[in-house]
């Protein structure tokens, strides 16, 4: 907790992956805390970034963890050509250093094992936190949110925002002031504290009502039974009887207490017993309502199935035009719709046997208290006596009334209706206990007073047991109505915070969706989309999107809008997500997440994204060229990272490095006399500059379809250059004349020449590999300048001299358009 | 969207201030803020700290 307050702006430095998914060797991807845009065909591994990343915050990936692939996806994780002994790693450095970690997934004696090298305090926290933050979305997850039902959506969101623990704590308190107001209402202080005084007047012959009047009263007693001693204090009282011989009647003293405790317990025990006949009319009212569905009661089975349904019709809705299992014609909207209507009544439905079989069970806890509290005088020997029969019958009665109701809440198992109004099998003698139990007390006091010692010890007992017993009572009830009212001041206040909240939330969330989606959608006829909470007895039961619609108010968003315009609202969602809940980290990653959209849409989404989330550090994976393209644009201007992934059997997903990095890597092996990969790095430098210089001469190629553009290799573009140049240059010295060697070096070396000369039985010595480079630096001499940094392009073509030239004008040839 | 509370946030709020509440008993509260930062906040333990403050055990 300390540690993330002061965590903020989480960024990431740098990923390297190992062994996961579809790398198989290193994979370095250094983001230096920028945004970065990613390229890769579909099956370049560019997803084992999304993929890596979750692992590492959540220990699995959710795509993955169904049951068909063992241990939360686990078994998947690790690259499919490693072998046992072999790590699958994913290694994160992170713009605060403590943070860094290397997680690591091993077989250990047959099984798979996790291993991480931080184990930090705050390294912990850090992915505890990050738990809840939203860092990465796929594409086949950004419309899931919008299309959900209503249940479900509360729950994803309430998953989010943490509102589901809110209307738990809600909930919680005021059940305990529910329970404090009810057994305030029950325990009957007012009937105790009645009889207790009507014994002090029996015994003092005056009403108490503070201590200082208690004493007086006892001085005056002590003073009628011709007692010099005072008292000051109620421990006096206990002296004065030590003092007092020993009473001669025990017994009657010890019965008289026992008689006085059996009647404290049966002057509150017909309130009681009332309140527990209210409550089981009240029970017994909901009960006989609920079991009258019975069809229904037997169906709440089906609610997993319905649910399970309703998961895999969601995100195919929109292509159904049958039901999966009986094959009847219905369209997918429909038949969501009707799943979603029988599982609303049938979780309603539980929800009521839920909360009955609770209150059940509270009765019959509170019922068994209560015949617990009479079984204890009524085991006391002194009311064993034949005296005490009829006192002692009537109590076993009361017992047996409590049992009656105990067993009448236990029939109701939910199987038949309950009769709703209890006739107890004796009639309430609660009245009759109480006026027997005071009979024989006045008479044992009267039998004692003909001993005025006894006498006196026994109204000294019993009057300080009285008074105690008010006080007691009093006390108890003072506490349990403050902890009332103080629970009712604080149901009350959580009830204003909890719908400040949540007015709020849903007002500024559905405000910025609005305003990301209406960004991606401008002069569109949706707007004014709102998050509208469906409540049911004033809880919130589920959450509706409702939008304006050619300016008609309409709900579910699926039921009217594209697919490409469910994913932009689905991704507006998750983007207010980030910028309402991301309070760690300062990144997230977007997963090819624009598949659907057209062109206008991609581009506006790179601008909401460029404009609204500028301090955030995005990571861009796509395998879309034109999108890539506009996406290179943006982040040249922003000075994001930009780079491409490629696949091969031998390395699998790797990073086609930057042209810098690349002939630093070249050269190093040159240096160094490692031939290791030297070919497939000066060819892929190759095919860089070639591109360029193509770009720049306007080497006209064949049309190809997008991808298949990024795949022309070397000699295509080589030939493509030359014949180019061969059709424009000017002159009997021009650049025709300077690079037709070096072109025919390079076409006819062994290095190129078609695409599977990769695998040819050509073993270049270092020497050749030296030839081969200098050839391909002689090629970039001529057409790139090493003063201004530009290539020869015919954006600089001079006019007037009818030359092709760099942009300062060093490199220069004659050239015709 | 900066003023925006999560569910967390509301919840730690309303507790830690909880004893600021005008009306309130102040040992209650402080029973129901400490089980909050304790994650025990329960039925059976806000009853059991009010039986204990009722009863004098603390």
């Amino acid at each position: 907790m300390i540690y993330v307050q002061a965590m903020n702006n989480i960024k990431l430095k740098e990923l390297s992956i190992k062994g996961l998914r579809g790398v198989k060797t290193d994979l370095i991807i250094p983001f230096e805390e920028k945004s970065m845009v990613l390229y890769g065909d579909n099956g370049s591994g560019k997803s084992s970034i999304a993929d890596a990343l979750e692992w590492f915050y959540h220990n699995k990936i959710d795509h993955l963890s169904g049951t068909e692939i063992g241990r939360n996806g686990l078994e998947a994780m690790r690259h499919s050509a490693l072998n046992d002994n072999d790590e699958g790693l994913c290694n994160i450095k992170f713009n605060k250093k403590d943070l860094d970690c290397n997680k690591k997934l091993l077989v250990k004696k047959g099984s798979l094992n996790v291993e991480k090298d931080n184990k930090c305090e705050e390294f912990e926290d850090y992915i505890l936190k990050s738990l809840n933050e939203n860092l990465i979305i796929r594409h086949k997850n950004v419309s899931e949110f919008i299309v959900a039902p209503l249940g479900e959506r509360l729950n994803q969101l309430s998953e989010i925002i943490g509102f589901s623990k809110v209307t738990d704590t809600k909930r919680l308190l005021n059940k305990v002031y529910k329970d404090l107001d009810k057994k305030l209402k029950q325990s009957g202080f007012e009937s105790i504290i009645q009889s207790n005084q009507q014994t002090l007047i029996s015994n003092l012959q005056q009403n108490v009502v503070s201590q200082d009047q208690f004493i007086s009263a006892i001085n005056s007693l002590l003073e009628k039974y011709k007692l010099t001693d005072k008292i000051d204090s109620l421990s006096g009282i206990g002296l004065i009887i030590d003092k007092l011989k020993k009473p001669v009647n025990q017994d009657k003293i010890t019965t008289i207490g026992v008689l006085e405790q059996l009647l404290n317990l049966i002057v509150g025990f017909s309130d009681r017993l009332n309140s527990i006949i209210s409550d089981y009319a009240k029970f017994a009212t909901q009960y006989n309502k609920v079991i009258e569905d019975t069809v229904s009661l037997s169906n709440l089975n089906l609610v997993e199935l319905l649910t399970t349904g309703e998961r895999i019709i969601t995100p195919q809705v929109n292509d159904l035009t049958n039901c999966p299992l009986c094959l009847s014609d219905i369209s997918g909207v429909t038949l969501l719709s009707t799943i979603q209507q029988r599982l609303t009544s049938l979780n309603k439905l539980k929800k009521d046997k839920q909360f009955l079989e609770t209150l059940k069970a509270e009765s019959v806890n509170q019922v068994q208290e209560e015949i617990n509290n009479l079984k204890i005088p009524l085991n006391q020997p002194q009311l064993k006596q034949e005296i005490f029969s009829e006192i002692r019958n009537s109590t076993i009665n009361l017992g047996v009334n409590l049992k009656y109701i105990k067993d009448a809440f236990e029939k109701a198992n939910f199987t038949a209706s309950v009769p709703e109004k209890i006739i107890l099998p004796n009639k309430d003698t609660c009245s009759e206990i109480q006026l027997g139990i005071q009979n024989i007390l006045k008479k044992l006091k009267l039998e004692l007073a003909d001993n005025s010692q006894t006498d006196l010890i026994v109204k000294l007992q019993s009057s300080v047991t009285a008074y105690q017993e008010i006080i007691k009572q009093r006390v108890i009830q003072k506490k349990i109505i403050l902890q009332r009212d103080s629970f009712e001041i604080i149901c009350n206040e959580f009830g204003k915070r909890q719908k400040e909240g949540l007015d709020a939330f849903f007002n500024l969330f559905s405000s910025q969706i609005n305003d990301y989606y209406v960004f991606m959608n401008p002069g569109e006829s949706v707007e004014n989309i709102k998050l509208i909470p469906v409540e049911t007895e004033d809880e919130i039961t589920g959450l509706t999107i409702q939008f304006d619609f050619f300016d008609n108010q309409v709900s579910p968003p699926h039921k009217y809008l594209s697919e490409s315009h469910l994913n932009c609202l689905g991704l507006a969602f998750f983007l207010a997500s980030v910028k309402a809940f991301n309070k760690i980290n300062k990144f997230f990653i977007l997963d090819d997440v624009i598949s659907s959209f057209d062109s206008n849409h991609r581009k506006r989404f790179l601008d909401l994204l460029s404009e609204k989330f500028n301090d955030y550090q995005i990571i861009l994976l796509t395998h879309e060229n034109h999108f890539f393209d506009y996406a290179k644009v943006v982040a040249k201007m922003k000075g994001w990272n930009v780079a491409s992934f490629k696949w091969d059997t031998e390395r699998g997903t790797y990073l086609s490095e930057a042209k810098k990095d690349l002939i630093e890597r070249i050269e190093n092996k040159l240096n160094r006399g490692e031939t290791d990969k030297l070919g497939n790095d000066i060819r892929e430098f190759l095919e860089h500059l070639c591109k360029e210089i193509a770009s720049n001469i306007e080497a006209k190629f064949t049309f190809r379809y997008n991808d298949r553009n990024e795949e022309r290799m070397s000699p295509e573009l080589l030939n493509e250059i030359k014949s180019k140049v061969d059709k424009c240059s000017k002159g009997d010295h021009g650049i025709k004349q300077i690079i037709e060697p070096l072109f025919l070096r390079t076409l006819l070396s062994n290095f190129i020449g078609n695409r599977d000369s990769h695998d040819n039985s050509f073993v270049p010595s270092m020497g050749d590999f030296k030839a081969f480079w200098k050839d391909v630096m002689d090629i970039q001499k001529v057409f790139l300048c090493n003063d201004c940094k530009k290539f020869l392009s015919i954006s600089f073509y001079a006019e007037d001299t009818k030359e092709i030239k760099c942009k300062c004008g060093k490199i220069h040839f004659g050239w015709q358009k | 969207m900066d003023t925006l509370k999560n569910g967390g946030e509301i919840l730690d709020e309303f507790f830690s201030k909880i004893e600021q509440l005008e009306g309130v008993d102040s040992d209650l509260a402080m029973a129901l803020k400490d089980l909050y930062q304790k994650d025990k906040l329960s039925d059976k333990n806000i009853t059991n700290a009010l039986n204990d403050l009722r009863t004098g055990n603390e």
